[in-house]
């Protein structure tokens, strides 16, 4: 028997058996490729027709159970439309003639599609690759719907179009063409038909970008939490991503086209008049965005009469996502907010990672404030309001709190049921109860290789030194160590949405991150290490730091400068008397090879003696060739969070390229003129005595982080500087997210002592997330159902998220 | 996120019937049995490609892995694209599927074919090599072949006539089998400074060593991977007669690697990973006191981590390739991922983390990703070309924007893709079927450069197929 025929008599046997079976398989063959852009219908299925739109609201839908909501799903990869039932949660085949799935044939790498939500008579498609603009009989998509002698077509356009929006009175349509750098207007006859096309030439015309601080709605519980306040920041200088506008992504919004520019840093405007698009004055974002959205008016406060409404957009840049005042006739118009705090950058909403795709969800709303009469569900994964969805590139979703209908209500009226962290333009935050962040288990401090915990009272149960106790924490941060009671030992940032859990680490004379390297050599008293890039890893040397001007109450005054450490072994033909610098058995010195460091630019080192009783010299003749390196604090604790690694402000001055300290994140104080204008800048040292400090160009009061950018006012007055590193013995140590004061030695250390302070900051509140998928490439809300809806284009399927709670209902695929 | 893939082929360890193969090769040899030598001028399931470094390529080397090991060796051939491109222009009233170009010398695999092979003399020359070739490239004078023999685990050496066409490696007469002095493995002068080559190597590159600021009249580097977390150096002086010395081998870095590429700016080697979410970074350190280039080594340049997209969990990743984009303003990199099976348009200044600016999907099983200017209108337009082997298509991404320009379906299994853009064209070399596809892409290219539909059709501006070189040779069990 052949090995063919071998082949074929088991083929024949597996049939068989699969005939005799009685549970066949049911083979689902694939339906979604590389999903695109979602648009919705209602199909009235007794009427066998396409209705409008708002036949499916909810509510309505529920009492006509003949009404089918249906999502239409471009497939970019094979030009189709997938049409999926809604309610029955099932894809149509588009002819069940032809064996197997299929879609509904369009034109090349589909990229926007359009229902008009009251004349669904045709459904609009833009064809990126075969640039076209077609239109298809809205009934093509249900199979079973009644015949009709509506026939589609389409235009043949001169440049790739990309993305589709309707204007409201769904007589036209517009697409971004990029490569033209304009926006295509096209106008339908009363058939619904493409009567013509034109096209809207876009400028970068646009003003300075502008920053403000957002404002401060949302609710806490328990009502004394002290939130950190965004701080006033300078706008950022504008970056492009090319020379001319890139059109993508567009939002109707009224009368309003709004252009995202993928390359130049503005957001086109537009008045729509007829079929004519009328320039307004363009937004400034001081970057190019790629998706954006706008939020309805909301309330400025809780059930208050002033509205506002914000713009949401992704940055083209970073993948982050920045908010501007996006009311009409605010004096901040077209800012963008500064609503982050923490280590993330304030004006940028706080998100962990890069957004893919943005929507505004609006479940119930507009609708009625909570009533603590109702016993309607109240929580965080319960969305009743309007919120910003933020689908991540991870796959995570993120909901952002604009306006909670339920806000007031949360927590109870003496917020004694529940804890609540709530912020406008922040994360929202998951949990209402259990998190209260804190030193998960015992801080360590090993000495010497002994481990040793630390107490309640700050003292090691082993040889290292311990922690001091405080008497308080700074302003803004709590106790997370000990726990339960006493004076703290350890602080962190009290505010949930700047404090991270993570671990932190502090070594004395620990290596910097990110300064191990292997190409460096000797010349002279020099060190060369190319593309080291010293200053943006945080080394400094001595004379860099007295270069740097500081005042002595800023962390790097007095500072000894950091070593380098050499950690390859002596070359085999060394001179004679190399071998005291050999590394041992284990690979390492006991006796470390330290060299003090006095000046440190980019890529290279001027240096000291080393430490003990060797000379540059000997060094220097015992290691000709490229080695082995790294940087090593001195004198100090080098302290590394596992999520913010080790924070410093040293930066690499322009003209001499050595590193210097950062100040230009400290405020600067004025002689207040007569008229409260800012008059000579002084020291801030003039801040000690609470003297007013200058901001923006006002002068005020020192009284919160927001007045000082990148440093916080102590409970005098007194700016601290938040962007260190290095933990001094025996002195306060403290960052934006900790403080500590680690004990002295009870005796003077030896160079290459071991010590290492070690806890965990957790339980930290949770924001509220989902899983929606791999890489989401679209978000859309359907009013209709209240469901937002994700594209998932490497899942190859349509997410269903539910809102209330929040929860994946359904992947279509 | 969806399952892992069955089989992959850049990462798919020399498998067991290979193994016993070797025994059984080894029981035979030891009877006098040299095994069956492959028919000459055919595709065995090519794995790896060159263009020729004409303006317009003349000619296409092709490194036939015998992945089946039907037969006792592979084999590099070199093609003519002239020839080809005379003989394409014969399929105009044939489906592309039926546009087979072969060599006269090559027997038609279906004499009863529905639509015969135009036969037409692209095969230009063969030498026989090791099994399992997984990459191969052109030294910058055009005058050498480097290949990587996953079987042997050795660098093959064979020198090319960039007139002609023509290969050799030392062998004599035909079949023109490589002989061992272009089989550089470990060598004594390595031996000596107790540096062996590591095994598997999967993937090599090569370049002039002004790369690293030396002169040009010192010869070449030959940076090879292998797929344990090792890297290599290998230096060619180029003078007559000669052959690469291993320098150096660095381990430690990621697992099951894939591929290589050289970022000139940093002069750093990325390297890609089946195993885990980073990309080794390797560089080349020559000293410029010593100015000994024997003295030169490899040291690990640190990882790049990739993070913040979904690559199922924290421990698993899996990038398949990594190029630069050459634009001296753009300092970008693609990185070419199965998880997710996307392509990353990472900032090239990131350090500890891999700076992902914009993540593009694309089909199932990305292989390989290449990146080059085509002219429209008069002005270069970026493109990069990916070949996805397990949903069998060809992407064609915009490197501007990350935008899908259009897909190539129909392929059997791509893998290797070539750009040509005298041509308008780009070649893909199809593993599942042992053929080198051409596609056209002047149809995408005339839409790109703003030529509107006319007429009642709709116009059609994805690329297309034209034809092959090789005869298909479809292949069920394997895959």
């Amino acid at each position: 028997m052949t090995r063919v025929t071998q082949r074929l008599c088991a083929l024949l046997a597996l049939i068989s058996l699969v005939a005799c079976g009685d549970d066949p398989i049911p083979v689902t063959p694939p339906t979604f490729n590389r999903p695109g852009a979602v648009a919705f219908l209602c199909y009235d299925q007794e009427a066998r027709q396409v209705v409008p739109r708002s036949a499916c609201l909810e509510g309505d839908a529920g009492e006509n159970p003949n009404l089918r909501l249906t999502a239409l799903v471009t497939q970019t990869a094979q030009g189709e439309i997938a049409a999926i039932d809604l309610q029955f949660g099932v894809a149509l085949d588009a002819d069940v003639r032809v064996p197997g799935f299929t879609h509904v044939r369009v034109g090349e790498i589909p990229s926007g599609i359009v229902v008009p939500p009251s004349e669904p008579g045709f459904t609009y498609v833009a064809n990126f690759g075969s640039r076209t603009l077609q239109w298809i009989p809205s009934a093509r998509f249900r199979p079973e719907a009644m015949v009709s002698d509506a026939t589609g077509s389409f235009v043949g356009l001169p440049a790739a179009p990309l993305g589709l929006a309707m204007s409201d009175d769904e007589q036209y349509l517009f697409s971004s063409l990029p490569e033209e750098g304009a926006v295509l207007i096209a106008a339908l006859d009363a058939s619904g038909a493409i009567s013509s096309v034109s096209q809207q030439a876009l400028d970068g015309t646009h003003d300075a970008p502008r920053v403000t601080v957002g404002d401060g709605y949302g609710r806490t519980c328990p009502a004394d939490v002290s939130l950190a306040e965004p701080p006033a920041v300078s706008a950022r200088e504008d970056v492009a991503l090319g020379d001319v506008a890139q059109p993508g992504n567009l939002v109707v919004d009224g009368d309003v086209l709004l252009v995202a520019d993928e390359s130049l840093p503005v957001i086109h405007r537009f008045a729509i008049t007829g079929g004519t698009l009328t320039p307004l004055p363009a937004l400034s974002p001081g970057v190019p965005v790629r998706d954006l959205v706008v939020s309805p008016e909301v309330p400025r406060e809780q059930g208050g009469d002033e509205l506002t409404r914000f713009l949401y957009a992704i940055d083209a840049t970073d993948g982050s996502v920045l908010v501007m005042d996006y009311e009409e006739g605010s004096p901040t118009f077209g800012a963008a907010l500064s609503v982050a705090v923490g280590g993330s950058a304030p004006d940028r909403l706080d998100l962990v990672g890069a957004a893919r795709a943005l929507s505004i969800i609006t479940p119930g709303f507009p609708g009625e404030e909570c009533s603590f009469d109702s016993d309607q569900e109240r929580g965080p994964a319960v969305l009743r309001g309007a919120f910003l969805s933020v689908a991540m590139q991870s796959g995570a979703l993120f909901v952002v709190d604009i306006y909670d209908l339920d806000s007031s209500c949360r927590g109870g009226a003496m917020c004694e049921d529940e804890l609540v962290y709530q912020r406008r333009h922040r994360r929202r935050v998951g949990a209402s109860a259990g998190f209260n962040t804190n030193v998960v288990g015992t801080p360590a401090f090993r000495f010497e290789g002994n481990p040793g915990r630390i107490g309640n009272d700050g003292v090691s149960s082993g040889d290292s030194p311990g922690l001091v106790q405080l008497s308080a924490c700074p302003r803004g941060m709590k106790r997370v160590f000990p726990v339960v009671d006493g004076d703290p030992v350890i602080c962190a940032v009290q505010d949930p949405w700047a404090v991270r859990a993570q671990r932190w680490l502090s070594v004395y004379e620990g290596a910097l991150p990110g300064t191990s390297g292997g190409l460096g050599r000797f010349e002279g008293r020099e060190f060369i290490a190319p593309r080291a890039n010293f200053c943006a890893r945080g080394v400094l040397g001595s004379a860099n730091v007295q270069a740097s001007e500081l005042n002595a109450a800023e962390p790097e005054a007095g500072y000894a400068g950091d070593m380098l450490i050499i950690t390859s072994d002596v070359p085999d033909d060394a001179p004679t008397g190399c071998e005291i610098f050999a590394l041992d058995d284990s690979g390492t010195r006991a006796d470390p090879i330290a060299i003090p460091i006095a000046v440190a630019t980019g890529d290279t080192l001027t240096l000291g003696e080393p430490i003990g009783d060797r000379t540059l010299g000997q060094v220097v003749a015992c290691f000709p060739e490229l080695l082995g390196y790294e940087i090593r604090t001195q004198g100090v604790y080098t302290v590394v969070g596992s999520r913010t690694g080790f924070v410093h402000r040293v930066v690499e001055d322009p003209g001499s390229s050595a590193c210097l300290v950062d100040r230009s994140g400290r405020p600067s104080v004025p002689a207040c003129a007569a008229d409260g204008t800012c008059g000579e800048c002084g020291t801030d040292a003039d801040c000690d005595s609470g003297s007013p400090i200058c901001d923006a160009g006002r002068c005020v009061e020192c009284t919160s982080a927001r007045n000082v950018c990148d440093s916080a006012c102590g409970e005098n007055g007194r700016c601290i500087e938040l962007r260190s590193g290095r933990a001094k013995v025996g002195e306060p140590f403290q960052s934006a997210e900790l403080a500590f004061t680690i004990a002295p030695f009870s005796a003077p250390p030896a160079l290459g002592v071991n010590s290492e302070l070690e806890f965990d900051v957790g339980d930290t509140p949770a924001s509220l997330a989902l899983d929606v998928g791999s890489l989401p490439e679209a978000a859309q809300y359907s009013e209709e159902d209240q469901n937002l809806y994700i594209v998932d284009i490497h899942g190859d399927s349509l997410v269903q998220v539910a809102l209330s709670p929040l929860t994946v209902a359904e992947r279509f695929d | 996120m969806r399952p892992p893939r069955p089989f992959s082929l850049a990462t798919t360890p020399l498998p067991r019937t290979f193994a016993a193969a070797l025994l059984v090769l080894g029981t035979f040899s030891a009877c006098g049995n040299d095994g069956v030598r492959p028919p000459e001028g055919r595709l065995n399931f090519p794995t790896a490609a060159a263009l020729s470094l004409e303006a317009s390529p003349r000619f296409i080397y092709v490194a036939n892995s015998n992945f089946d090991l039907r037969y006792n060796k592979g084999s590099i051939q070199t093609y003519n694209l002239e020839v080809f491109a005379d003989a394409v222009l014969e399929c105009t009233d044939r489906d592309p599927e039926d546009c087979v170009i072969i060599d006269p010398s090559v027997p038609s695999l279906d004499a009863d074919a529905r639509v015969p092979p135009i036969e037409a003399n692209v095969l230009v020359s063969e030498v026989l090599t090791g099994s399992y070739a997984d990459g191969v490239t052109l030294s910058p004078s055009g005058a050498r072949l480097y290949t990587v023999i996953r079987s042997d685990g050795n660098l093959t050496t064979v020198d090319v006539d960039p007139a002609t066409g023509a290969l050799s490696c030392g062998g004599e007469g035909q079949p023109h089998i490589c002989t061992e002095a272009f089989r550089a493995g470990d060598d004594d002068a390595a031996a000596l400074r107790d540096i062996n080559l590591p095994p598997d190597p999967v993937d090599v590159v090569s370049g002039s060593l002004t790369d690293f600021g030396r002169g040009a009249d010192e010869g070449d580097y030959v940076f090879v991977t292998h797929r344990g977390g090792q890297a290599s150096l290998f230096i060619d002086d180029n003078t007559e007669g000669s052959r690469p010395t291993l320098i150096h081998s660095v381990g430690g870095l990621a697992p099951e690697l894939v591929s290589v590429a050289f970022e000139p700016r940093s002069q750093l080697f990325w390297l890609t990973s089946g195993g885990e979410p980073r990309l080794s970074r390797v560089g080349v350190a020559i000293d410029g006191l010593t100015q000994d280039l024997e003295r030169s080594f490899l040291f690990n340049a640190g990882d790049l981590r990739v993070s913040d997209v979904d690559t199922g969990d924290a421990s698993t990743g899996d990038t398949r390739d990594v190029v630069f984009d050459p634009r001296e303003d753009v300092e970008r990199a693609y990185v070419l991922s199965r998880r997710p099976e996307a392509l990353f348009f990472a900032n090239l200044r990131g350090s500890g983390d891999l700076d992902i600016a914009q993540v593009v999907e694309v089909g199932d099983g990305p292989s390989r990703v290449t990146i080059h200017d085509f002219e429209v209108d008069g002005e270069p337009r970026w493109l990069l070309f990916v070949s996805c082997f397990e949903s069998r298509d060809l992407y064609v991404i915009d490197a501007d924007n990350g935008r899908l320009l259009g897909t190539v379906g129909g392929l059997s299994g791509p893998f290797e893709v070539l750009p040509d853009p005298s041509r308008e064209r780009v070649y893909v070399v199809d593993f599942r079927s042992s053929v080198v596809r051409a596609v056209d892409l002047s149809a995408m290219l005339a839409c790109i450069s703003g030529e509107p539909s006319s007429g009642e059709l709709m116009r059609e501006c994805a690329p297309r197929l034209l034809g092959m070189i090789g005869q298909p040779r479809p292949v069920m069990e394997l895959l």
